[in-house]
């Protein structure tokens, strides 16, 4: 039979809640987000360099992308790590939804190109904001149901 | 009545991230919290040095690394018994969340998963439970790791608990026998 013991650590995060003159919670998140803005024109030109690398692949033969699958993820993922920090949040869910699709390869072993060729076409579509906002969102949604229909978990 | 001050200057905390832009981003989001300690790394082996040799208050690593995810690396370090930071709270931050990756972190022992980019109000909110929330640390052969039982459901009618005869035993003493009494049973 396992066994199995319980203690209780003590909870060094506790001090913060010790602050009778700090900052109050609303500041706090207002110079972070402050802050944040402030790196928006670096992370803008940062997923458009990845956006780019993106492209590159949408241009390749269904073998050859197939064969990179894992260097496309971590390149829509490391879009979608902060693509939404300077308001691109339509292309950093496009991105995620490539990461999604390499994820279900990888635990499911299933693929299918044409789906991933349409998010990258996606991405081209939704990376210079020319589409209206309604019809970001239904390429959005479409992308999502496409992705469920394959089997991929959201 | 529940505090809405909150000091973070003095508290230690170790970012992890192999993507320059997103450490960039949570170390921005940290100094606007006050934070003047913060240690960052971008790969899960400098974590593994950074835990081995100071003691962090909390931990916020990413879920997706090239050399170890995040979760591998909670993983490891619930089990090291030595570890001063065995205990620390663990935030994983991922792009991408769906539920099996979410419970796969809740049983490597992770306190809180939050998706990335990781948004001010979110993040704070959830450290702000750490700090508020004591949870016990369980440590068995299958799991070592904060407590993941959140809830104390009451057991249906026809569900018994098995310690339940000893229970109902203890609850009425003058139904037990004194080891006197067992004594003689057997004398």
């Amino acid at each position: 039979m396992s066994s199995a013991y319980l203690f209780t650590p003590e909870n060094r995060l506790a001090q913060i809640l010790q602050a009778i003159d700090g900052p109050t919670v609303d500041e706090l998140v207002r110079d972070a987000e402050a802050r944040t803005r402030l790196l928006g024109e670096g992370i803008r030109a940062f997923v458009a360099e990845k956006l780019d690398v993106l492209s590159a692949y949408a241009a390749r033969d269904e073998a050859s992308v197939f064969a990179e699958c894992l260097a496309v993820a971590d390149c829509a993922r490391s879009i979608a790590e902060v693509a939404e920090a300077a308001d691109l949040r339509d292309v950093g869910e496009a991105a995620r939804g490539i990461c999604a699709m390499v994820e279900n390869l990888i635990s499911n072993g299933v693929w299918h190109s044409d789906a991933l060729r349409l998010h990258l076409d996606a991405l081209q579509l939704l990376k210079d904001g020319s589409a209206a906002p309604e019809s970001s969102q239904v390429i959005l949604e479409r992308l999502r149901e496409m992705r469920v229909s394959v089997g991929v978990q959201e | 009545m529940l505090s809405k001050r909150l000091d973070l200057r003095r508290t230690n905390i170790l970012v992890v991230d192999d993507s320059l832009p997103s450490l960039e981003l949570i170390s921005q989001v940290l100094m606007g919290f006050r934070v003047e300690r913060t240690v960052a790394v971008r790969s899960a082996q400098e974590a593994r040095d950074a835990v081995a040799g100071r003691l962090f208050d909390l931990i916020l690593v990413d879920g997706e690394m090239p050399d170890g995810d995040g979760i591998s690396f909670t993983f490891e370090l619930r089990r090291q018994e030595k570890s001063p930071n065995r205990a620390t709270p663990v935030v994983l931050l991922c792009s991408y969340t769906p539920r099996e990756k979410v419970v796969r972190a809740r049983d490597a022992g992770v306190n809180v998963v939050v998706k990335k980019p990781v948004s001010p109000a979110v993040l704070l909110a959830r450290i702000t439970w750490l700090a508020r929330t004591s949870r016990e640390f369980v440590v068995s052969s299958a799991y070592a790791g904060p407590d993941r039982r959140f809830q104390h459901v009451a057991l249906g009618p026809d569900q018994h608990e098995r310690r339940a005869e000893q229970l109902a035993l203890a609850a009425t003493p003058e139904r037990a026998l004194s080891q006197s009494d067992i004594d003689n049973l057997f004398g």
